[in-house]
């Protein structure tokens, strides 16, 4: 805490913070965007070794966004990395880590798992008021109850902070908790309310779950925040548009945000707007790079998405190359009214085949 | 015991049935050592791969052809008079996974020498595995090879699971030699399996390889760009991950002259659509790198991705993952290079070194590894001499007439 480079930071984050969330169109919000972006650079140098090898040769400050050193992403699988002392992490993220693959591991202090709350609940007013609303959670309450903080568990906490009162709607086999769903509908039906769940969740064991039930519910008033990403519904074939349509006949729900964001960048989220697209918040910012070069690409061509967040201070992560493929429609001038750059992701990297000598045969 | 045969495809006898130890391969009597038809068969082969559309497409496959040719063959055999040298029986041949054509080449050796063989090919491999399966099965279909269909097998199965252990107990049991590609472990354990007293056993584990290219190349741009052309020769094949492909660059000359050097990589068109992903493992493996053990610099040109090290050590293999990754050390001579030259190591190529400096730099005592000195861009040209074997040798039966 006493490091001058974190006090620094500190001091332009917080001035950062001043504005308005989707309100710095282009250029203001690279001078608000790029004194954060320094100063973390100089922190981490001096704080992580590891940092400071993957930079090793970089100058110590930056003009714009597209300069500033990235990591990919998949170094977090690999290594702990992490700009604080041992005695101050504070909480310990790991991803879901689908199958067999390890899980990526994001270390927290105190400080920046506050500034996640705090970018969290900014970026979300803008979409759902001041107003804590009565919240129904998409998932079995044993997620939360499990000691190491899985990012879906994480998810549901960030999203708390929302609601008041959080029913779930689900058992702990995944399935339908019709009594808690109803005496949920039965006592908020007149005023606006908030559902959440991971987008798989709650295509497969809700919408999906109520349809082979032959049941529908008429959750006129409620706003549907979801995430977790696509891939499994891809494989189903459910596109957002698809995915929209079934929610509004099946749960007669109409506004419906998806977000994205990583679990190596918490609290700053990229949430999908009313005509449909991602926006960049002012804690945030979205490249595209091309994924056979690494070169910046131009607005509307797809590539690599690299992800900025203000937020991350504990772990050298403010900086990362997804494996996720998306594309830039527009900055600043998005119908919704948001500044910002606004974008759709498009899908994942192929999962590409490691086969080397050594994992060849196997025992005989 | 559930296994597959790959080829040649079953026809009368319904062979998925019987179990894999009862089938006619282990009936027939070996052919003849060096024979004509038996080059006539491999050439066919060669022929059917060139002929076919999507085969031509692989360089692997090409490759392949082109050392099948007879006119190659030929060469190998011309040396060898008949009588002295007798096939083996039937050789066993487990083959890996990372290098879908690599078995084919030992298995024709084995084939030249007249045995018979069981191939158990892995489970995994791609487009290019499907595609051979396909010639082979097309040519062995043919009367005239009759007499190779009924002593070649290709078989897969399930090698981890209880009933796939059963089957190579049972192919070890019979076998003649055994032919073991794949990691240190696995051919351990393989080995580990009982076999008959005299059966051989011609093992291809776990080795890596590397250049050597010296700054002297820079001389001529020529010369330059025709090794650069060379070194990606050697990278492309396999996704780089055979044995023989090589990981590491040493360069005799300073960092600046390797630079120069690299940069030749960035003016290269594309042959083919490059990988989507290829880019983005190379940093993860660079970035790897650079957290783990300091590197000092990342070149990423056109589809290389050259990652400076101040010395490169064998650890660092692990965090290879091939697309065309090379680590990349600066060196003032040959000697310098004496200390990471371990028994793993087995292709060196070299290009813009005097030939009878590195001759000398090799009959050093201090130098243990190295099978194979080849010029830069013949590191996954097979020979017949491979891994420090002499293929035929152990192939065959020499037979002693006085």
């Amino acid at each position: 805490m006493t490091n001058p480079t974190n006090l620094t930071y500190c001091a332009e984050f917080d001035s950062l913070f001043q504005h308005q969330v989707f309100g710095l169109p282009a250029l203001e919000k690279r001078a608000a965007l790029m004194p954060v972006f320094n100063a973390l650079h100089q922190h981490h140098l001096a704080c992580s070794q590891t940092y400071a090898r993957l930079t090793h040769g970089q100058p110590l400050s930056f003009r714009t966004p597209d300069e500033l050193p990235y990591l990919a992403v998949r170094l977090f699988k690999h290594y702990s990395l992490s700009s604080v002392p041992d005695n101050e992490v504070f909480r310990v993220l790991q991803s879901s880590g689908t199958t067999s693959q390890s899980p990526a591991k994001v270390l927290l202090d105190k400080a920046t798992s506050a500034r996640q709350s705090k970018a969290l609940v900014k970026i979300m007013q803008n979409f759902l008021g001041k107003q804590r609303l009565p919240m129904l959670i998409i998932d079995s309450p044993s997620v939360v109850k499990n000691k190491a903080l899985s990012a879906r568990a994480a998810g549901i906490q960030g999203m708390a902070f929302f609601g008041r009162q959080p029913v779930y709607a689900l058992n702990e086999d995944m399935s339908l908790n019709s009594v808690a769903i109803e005496a949920f509908q039965r006592q908020y039906h007149a005023g606006p309310v908030l559902v959440f769940g991971f987008t798989f969740m709650v295509w497969e064991y809700f919408v999906r779950a109520l349809q082979i039930a032959k049941q529908r519910l008429s959750m006129t008033n409620a706003t549907l925040i979801h995430s977790g990403g696509w891939k499994t519904l891809v494989d189903k074939q459910v596109d957002n548009p698809s995915f929209k349509q079934k929610v509004s006949e099946v749960l007669g729900i109409e506004r419906v945000h998806n977000f994205y964001g990583m679990a190596e960048q918490v609290g700053t989220v990229f949430v999908e707007c009313e005509h449909g697209f991602l926006h960049a918040p002012s804690l945030a910012e979205i490249l595209i790079r091309c994924p056979y070069t690494l070169k910046l690409q131009k607005m509307g061509q797809s590539g690599l998405v690299q992800v900025l967040s203000s937020i991350p201070s504990s772990y050298p992560g403010y900086s990362l190359l997804t494996e996720d493929l998306g594309r830039i429609l527009g900055e600043d001038d998005c119908l919704c009214g948001r500044k910002g750059k606004y974008f759709e992701i498009l899908g994942r990297l192929p999962k590409t085949e490691l086969r080397g000598c050594s994992d060849t045969m196997g025992a005989g | 015991m559930k296994y597959t045969l790959l080829a040649p495809r079953p026809k009368e006898q319904c062979a998925e049935l019987r179990p894999v130890y009862e089938l006619p391969v282990w009936y027939q009597l070996p052919l003849s050592y060096h024979c004509d038809s038996t080059i006539e068969f491999l050439n066919h082969i060669s022929r059917t791969i060139m002929q076919d559309k999507e085969c031509r497409g692989h360089s692997e496959l090409v490759a392949l052809a082109f050392w099948l040719r007879a006119s190659n063959l030929v060469e190998f055999v011309k040396d060898s008079p008949p009588g002295h040298y007798k096939a083996l029986g039937t050789v066993v041949h487990f083959t890996p996974s990372n290098v879908d054509t690599m078995f084919v080449y030992s298995w024709a050796c084995s084939v030249l020498a007249g045995n018979n063989n069981v191939v158990r090919v892995s489970e995994r491999g791609g487009l290019v595995k499907e595609h051979l399966i396909r010639i082979l099965n097309q040519v062995f279909a043919l009367p005239q090879f009759y007499e190779f269909a009924i002593r070649n097998l290709f078989v897969t199965y399930e090698y981890q699971a209880s009933q796939g252990k059963s089957i190579t107990h049972a192919l070890c049991k019979q076998a003649d030699a055994r032919i073991l590609w794949g990691g240190d472990n696995s051919v351990s354990t393989i080995r580990a399996i009982p076999c008959p007293p005299r059966c051989r056993d011609i093992s291809f584990a776990d080795r890596y390889s590397f250049s050597v290219i010296g700054s002297e190349v820079m001389v001529d741009m020529e010369i330059a760009e025709g090794a650069m052309t060379n070194l990606m020769k050697e990278l492309t094949p396999y996704n780089q991950q055979a044995c023989s492909s090589p990981k590491v660059l040493f360069w005799i000359g300073d960092s600046r002259s390797l630079e120069k050097f690299l940069s030749l990589a960035g003016e290269r068109h594309f042959e083919v659509l490059p990988s989507l992903t290829r880019r983005n493992e190379q940093l993860v493996t660079a970035q790897s790198l650079q957290i783990e053990y300091a590197a000092s610099r990342v070149h990423m040109v056109g589809e290389l991705c050259a990652i400076e090290m101040t010395k490169v050590n064998d650890k660092m293999l692990s965090l290879h993952s091939g697309n065309q990754v090379l680590f990349c050390q600066c060196v003032a001579s040959l000697d310098e290079i004496a200390p990471f030259i371990s028994p793993k190591v087995q292709t060196l190529s070299f290009a813009g070194i005097a030939k009878p400096a590195l001759v000398k730099f090799m009959a050093k005592p201090s130098i243990t590894g190295v099978d194979r000195a080849v010029p830069l861009g013949e590191a996954l040209s097979f020979s017949p001499v491979w891994d420090g074997y002499e293929l035929f040798s152990q192939l065959s039966r020499r037979v002693v007439i006085r």
